[in-house]
């Protein structure tokens, strides 16, 4: 499939920005370097958030700046489907969900009509993108992710997105260069799954190598460990968990779901079969990061 | 919420699916039957294999109710229990599975169909539906390709992550019926379904949950926010976690274990939870007895404020009254002023304290918890 174009200077814009959660993020996003010149809310059209202007609908905020491509919804979850529908029809083909709780059917249904047009979700429940030189979407990467973190080759995909923090902190201590770095959210269904983030990674010239973090029981690890999957650039794979299986199975573990079934295989053999593909996977954050640093 | 039998089977009459005659009753009333035949009585809980467990028994008529009860009730313990589902026998020629998921890696509905159900399950072919009503064009038998397009409608307009039929019988005039159901909905959907709140389901929900579990079931509740107070789960350690962020959460857990210690509990608080609320929830894992140390462990946050969380936290340790060992593994929005709050809050109150920030990783925090538990 062809992606969308994501340029460092992507013009975004935040629907559900006069929001608690918009303000913040529409903040950070600003003081980050973040392209973000508008926001919309219907009752709010008119009024100013950071100096930029409200639209009451996405197509107004289109005749204000054509250039736009991104958004980022951060409206409450029973309103996600319409406000990504809206972008959609807009004719957007980036679209980040911040909001957790979004129903998997609405996941479902967007992930689909944005495949058909050539579109991206990231997300539901997603903390957000970044790319060097200066592309952001979201929290990931802290205040000012462009100048702490170190520009590089690495993409790192993620199924957690405090790991996904975690990591980039990780990595800004100990001088890895990343490219970008996607958390793909933590529901059931994401808009980009594992496999898909992988391959679009794989597209940018920019990328030379993964660092993946997954949890239990992602369809990923199987697809890896079968061979069904095999990424066309060096990986490393973060796959902790080794305590849910002192646990009672089938039990949801955390806000996110991540559920160890009665089926699966123990951890240790899931991570022996992933390193027989030539992958490097460990459960210990200070081997992953020494990976990351040599792969 | 997983849906016990009777209301399942409620949700397939619904969508035009036949189900057998039957009355469902509370626990605690007395049961008439359907008709003067043979009938099954079923209890309504959620785990699985009831008929093994005996959980589900034929009588050959009215007179053998009450024996089939006083036994069953005998094998239920304290299993949580929604009542009983009294059953017309309907006589069939075969048994099948049924069942639509949602395929994770697709993000798409999976049928899946054996050939041989009941309680020694074949394994079953399955297929990705590109669309709710693909199954209609699927190349299955006739009455089994109506049952999958009204699955596959029924998991989009009632919003289910998991619809199952086993058995789905097949009669002798060749109909088809579902003798039993496993239905889940999307608490995500909740908001656009307020019949839900009429489910016999709610008693039963969750497994077995321990009186502290319950209490902590109580505090989410009334918190009502799913995606930042995540499930709690009691364990037999001494030692209470607060843990942040799913993935994090994994990462400390394997940590502690390495370190040597048994966690009472693992919990999750995440996106940014109110002080208050953050108080009141972790003053719950606190009063457990037997307390010995408390490790509060979470990623790099993106968004949440370390200081309100961490403070909310320390103020439950006063709540509880416990004077124990706290470690902090934390990092994020306004870390330093949390760092500064819980060092003088820790020397007025008479506890040890160490805060780490993201540069001490997960297994050193853990280490340091330990060591001062042994020396406490």
């Amino acid at each position: 499939m062809t992606y969308p174009r994501i340029s460092s200077d992507a013009h975004s814009i935040i629907q559900g920005m006069t929001g608690k959660e918009g303000l913040r993020m529409s903040e950070w996003m600003l003081e980050g370097g973040a392209n973000v010149v508008a926001g919309i809310n219907p009752k709010k059209a008119g009024e100013t958030v950071h100096g930029k202007p409200i639209f009451a609908t996405v197509k107004d905020a289109l005749v204000h700046d054509p250039e736009i491509s991104v958004t980022s919804i951060v409206v409450p979850a029973p309103f996600v489907f319409a406000a990504a529908t809206e972008a959609m029809e807009a004719g957007i083909r980036f679209i980040h969900i911040l909001t957790e709780n979004v129903p998997v059917h609405d996941v479902i249904t967007l992930k689909e009509r944005a495949k058909a047009s050539n579109g991206m979700v990231l997300g539901s429940s997603s903390v957000g993108m970044l790319r060097f030189p200066g592309f952001r979407i979201g929290y990931l990467g802290g205040r000012r992710p462009f100048e702490q973190l170190k520009q590089g080759d690495i993409a790192l995909i993620s199924s957690s997105g405090g790991m996904t923090n975690e990591i980039l902190m990780a990595f800004a201590r100990e001088r890895i260069g990343v490219h970008i770095a996607l958390h793909l959210g933590g529901d059931r269904v994401n808009g980009v799954n594992m496999e898909e983030a992988i391959a679009w990674c794989a597209s940018l010239p920019d990328v030379r190598a993964f660092a993946l973090f997954v949890e239990p029981g992602n369809p990923l690890l199987r697809s890896i460990a079968q061979g069904k999957l095999v990424p066309e650039k060096p990986a490393v794979v973060l796959l902790p968990g080794n305590a849910l299986e002192s646990m009672p199975r089938g039990l949801p573990f955390g806000h996110t779901g991540t559920i160890v079934g009665e089926g699966d295989a123990p951890l240790a053999q899931v991570r022996a079969s992933i390193r027989e593909r030539g992958i490097i996977c460990t459960d210990s954050m200070t081997e992953y990061v020494n990976a990351c640093k040599n792969v | 919420m997983k849906l016990i039998e009777f209301d399942g089977k409620r949700l397939l009459r619904d969508i035009g699916i036949s189900i057998p005659l039957g009355s469902f009753f509370a626990f605690n009333d007395a049961l008439s039957v359907p008709g003067p035949g043979a009938c099954y009585v079923k209890v309504q809980v959620l785990g699985g294999r009831r008929g093994r467990s005996g959980l589900v028994k034929r009588v050959d008529g009215p007179e053998d109710i009450s024996g089939a009860i006083t036994d069953i009730r005998s094998r239920l313990k304290e299993t949580p229990c929604a009542g009983w589902l009294a059953e017309e026998d309907v006589p069939h020629k075969r048994e099948y599975l049924a069942a639509m998921d949602i395929d994770r890696r697709e993000g798409l509905l999976r049928f899946t169909l054996s050939e041989q159900g009941g309680m020694d399950v074949q394994e079953g072919s399955s297929f990705v539906l590109q669309h709710p009503s693909d199954a209609a064009l699927r190349d299955l038998p006739e009455g089994i390709r109506d049952i999958a397009s009204k699955l596959g409608q029924a998991m989009v307009d009632h919003d289910l992550l998991h619809a199952e039929i086993n058995p789905l019988a097949e009669l002798a005039d060749g109909s088809f019926m579902a003798l039993d159901a496993k239905i889940e909905t999307d608490d995500a959907a909740a908001f656009r379904h307020p019949e839900w709140e009429a489910f016999a389901s709610l008693p039963a929900s969750g497994r077995e949950r321990t009186s502290f579990e319950r209490a902590y079931d109580a505090f989410r509740k009334e918190v009502g926010h799913r995606g930042t107070f995540g499930n709690m789960i009691e364990l037999d350690g001494d030692l209470a976690l607060i843990l942040s962020g799913g993935g994090a959460s994994l990462m400390a857990l394997d940590a502690i274990a390495r370190a040597g210690g048994r966690p009472a509990n693992t919990c999750e608080f995440s996106g940014n939870p109110e002080r208050d609320a953050v108080r009141r929830g972790a003053a719950i894992l606190f009063k457990k007895p037997g307390i010995r140390g408390i490790w509060i462990a979470g990623s790099y946050a993106n968004f949440t404020d370390i200081r309100e969380t961490v403070m909310g936290m320390l103020e439950a340790v006063e709540d509880a009254g416990i004077r124990v060992p706290v470690v902090i593994r934390r990092d994020g929005p306004r870390r330093d002023e949390a760092e500064r709050e819980a060092r003088l809050w820790a020397s007025q109150y008479g506890v040890p304290l160490l805060f780490h920030g993201g540069a001490v990783s997960f297994e050193a925090s853990a280490k340091e918890l330990m060591r001062l538990v042994a020396a406490s």
